[in-house]
């Protein structure tokens, strides 16, 4: 519980965290806020990035970062839930502390067109390179052909 | 001695016999329970057609029939099938059923339907 | 209309698809670039368009060897969504089946890693001893790969007393054979010249780049979903972290043959220790039931490392978003990391050190930085070539890594 009122003493009103059953901690932040979150997480432990999720539900495009921190007496795993706008969707790129959102990164360019600011080669990781600008396939309009 | 530790075992298995099968001439026998390709029985179906919804892969449609009380039976695309057993888990008369059979090689993938009569 | 056919890296005369760019100088790799997507089948784009049971068996299909982590992983992910748990006994089996996958998936391995250095006899064995676990895979669940035994709320099958009796002797011949492995692996000369030392990974650089299972375990550092966020009965069952400080493809061998050992003891003990109850799922979870509002994680070791699912539920009987992260993703970022200063004749090992479980490489491109030429080899060349490189350098290599 000790990260999410860290959390609450500095930013106040703009977080909102809850705990569920399974104790995941699920926090949920302005996508400015971002990289200086991130990067406190960094310097309180939480190493371990296991992906970045991209979920596009008709009105907003929805990141989610999740976090683990490895510990001798008990883990912690934290959610960060953040927004994009549909139509012009960029967010800033985390390669610097986390190296391993080089690959995830990629991935969600690719299959739902946000761009990250500050990633090098940012390019397709899944589909061929020859596909058009706008192919997405999991965007919600994305229509599959018979 | 290095050259030591696989030398009894080779010379083990130079007296063994093979640890491969001579299939096709000798056949490997499969145990009980094992998922093999479907049989239906026409007389036990009541043509509900749950079999139809629960199917992952489309193999099922339901065609009209006089033999069953809704009127309605299955058709089966067994070249599409894979062996899941849902079908089978959820028919309420136990009518579609699994056997032994493992040899799915066919020339034609219409060879491997069932058409109920 | 028309289907257009392209002829690339997947083709009948190939062995598995992925490309790697290497630059090169000599014979030394001075850098990398992978390039994957070849088995891209837009599963998680399909998996909204079924019901949530139909997609226990299209989730299956993912991957051949750890089909049934994949699995449960979903079915434990959709009980949380579900809001349900599944009765004791059926985590018992659900377990069994893990344990079960993980020594297969680990024999298999073991038998690709010696083929790679060459060491042919101790592939044909390790293949042997897998067909006794498969044997018993099928006798428990009907076939031998994709034994979909996990449903939402609990297992499909009961399990027999024959079958307990049979997993205790293959948990006991199983454990003596992998005794045996280390034994001679760490007597061999040749295994010991072509893995000490090669494929180099501190613990630092292994935190820093997220490596997940047997990988990041072999440097040292303890982290494994079955000890630090125990699911299922894993926190009841007799189960220690495996890790050893070699950092190289030695110390991953060796720390998956102590894996068995372990897995052999967790398999006797759920044996002798499983309840002895009638209900193995719920009744209440039907192919045609509808969950709340909700959305979940879970986390589960796979035999190559972490796996991960993120499902969401919009309250109808389709998922809304699912999402899968495999642990060969998580451990690509350390390939490029591990190969640099290395010669082209150590990449099969080190590439086959992290267990790739959606490809080998098909193709290898060589960029010879200074004199500009380009060579492409398929995999069995580079495979052959390595062997013989070896064969010939062996005086040199040997005062090298003294």
């Amino acid at each position: 519980m000790s990260i999410i009122d860290t959390l609450r003493n500095i930013y106040g009103e703009k977080v909102k965290a809850t705990v569920d059953k399974y104790n995941e901690i699920w926090i949920e932040i302005p996508s400015l806020l971002l990289r200086e979150v991130l990067a406190l997480l960094q310097r309180n432990g939480y190493d371990h990035l296991s992906t970045i999720t991209g979920h596009d539900d008709g009105e907003r495009i929805r990141l989610i970062y999740h976090l683990i921190k490895f510990g001798t007496k008990s883990t912690e795993m934290v959610n960060i839930v953040t927004y994009a706008d549909r139509n012009n969707p960029v967010v800033p790129s985390m390669i610097n502390e986390y190296p391993s959102a080089l690959v995830y990164e990629r991935e969600i360019f690719d299959l739902l067109g946000v761009k990250f600011e500050g990633h090098k080669g940012l390019k397709r990781l899944l589909l061929p390179e020859d596909v058009p600008e706008d192919f997405h396939p999991l965007r919600k309009d994305f229509k599959v052909q018979e | 001695m290095p050259w030591g530790t696989l030398l009894r075992e080779a010379i083990r298995n130079l007296v063994n016999k093979p640890a491969t099968v001579n299939y096709p001439l000798i056949q490997t026998k499969v145990p009980s329970g094992f998922r093999g390709i479907l049989s239906f029985d026409i007389n036990k179906c009541i043509g509900c057609g749950t079999c139809e919804r629960v199917c992952p892969t489309n193999v099922i449609k339901m065609i009209p029939n006089e033999k069953t009380r809704l009127k309605k039976a299955p058709r089966f695309e067994l070249s599409k099938c894979v062996f899941c057993g849902s079908c089978v888990d959820v028919c309420p008369t136990k009518a579609i059923t699994f056997t032994e059979n493992y040899h799915t090689a066919v020339i034609r993938k219409n060879e491997l339907d069932i058409i109920p009569e | 209309m028309s289907v257009r056919i392209p002829i690339g890296p997947i083709h009948p005369m190939l062995k598995e698809p992925i490309n790697f760019v290497f630059y090169v100088e000599g014979e030394t790799i001075v850098d990398a670039e992978p390039n994957i997507g070849f088995v891209h089948r837009g599963i998680e784009k399909l998996a909204e368009t079924k019901t949530w049971f139909q997609n226990l068996y299209l989730l299956e299909k993912v991957c051949g060897i750890c089909s049934s982590s994949h699995q449960g992983c979903y079915a434990q992910c959709a009980e949380r969504i579900f809001e349900v748990e599944p009765p004791e006994r059926a985590l018992y089996i659900r377990t069994l089946m893990w344990e079960l996958e993980r020594l297969h998936s680990h024999l298999l391995w073991l038998g690709v890693i010696m083929h790679e250095i060459g060491f042919d006899t101790l592939f044909m064995y390790a293949w042997r001893d897998r067909e006794k676990v498969l044997d018993l895979v099928e006798m428990i669940s009907g076939r031998r790969v994709g034994y979909s035994i996990n449903i939402i709320g609990g297992v499909r099958r009961d399990i027999s007393y024959d079958m307990l009796v049979k997993a205790v002797e293959v948990a006991n011949f199983i454990a003596e054979r992998a005794e045996h492995y280390e034994k001679i692996i760490l007597k061999e000369e040749t295994v010991i010249n072509r893995t000490q030392g090669v494929g180099y990974l501190s613990k630092a650089d292994a935190i820093r780049l997220n490596a997940v299972g047997p990988t990041v375990r072999a440097s040292g550092v303890k982290r494994d979903v079955r000890g630090n966020m125990p699911y299922g009965i894993y926190d009841e069952t007799p189960f220690d972290i495996v890790i050893d400080d070699g950092c190289d493809v030695l110390a991953r061998i060796i720390v998956r043959i102590r894996e068995m050992v372990v897995s052999a003891e967790i398999i006797k003990w759920i044996a002798f220790q499983i309840p002895k109850s009638e209900d193995i799922k719920l009744k209440k979870i039907t192919p045609f039931t509808k969950p709340p509002e909700n959305e979940a994680v879970s986390r589960v070791e796979a035999p190559r490392g972490e796996l991960f699912y993120y499902i969401k539920s919009n309250g109808s009987l389709n998922p809304e978003r699912v999402k899968i992260r495999t642990p060969t993703l998580a451990n690509i970022a350390s390939i490029i990391h591990m190969v640099k200063g290395h010669y082209i004749a150590d990449i099969p090992p080190i590439v086959a050190g992290i267990d790739p479980c959606m490809s080998c490489m098909d193709r290898v491109i060589i960029v010879d930085v200074n004199k500009e030429k380009k060579k492409v080899m398929t995999y069995d060349e580079i495979r052959r070539y390595s062997i013989k490189w070896y064969k010939n350098n062996y005086k040199v290599i040997k005062e090298e890594r003294r």
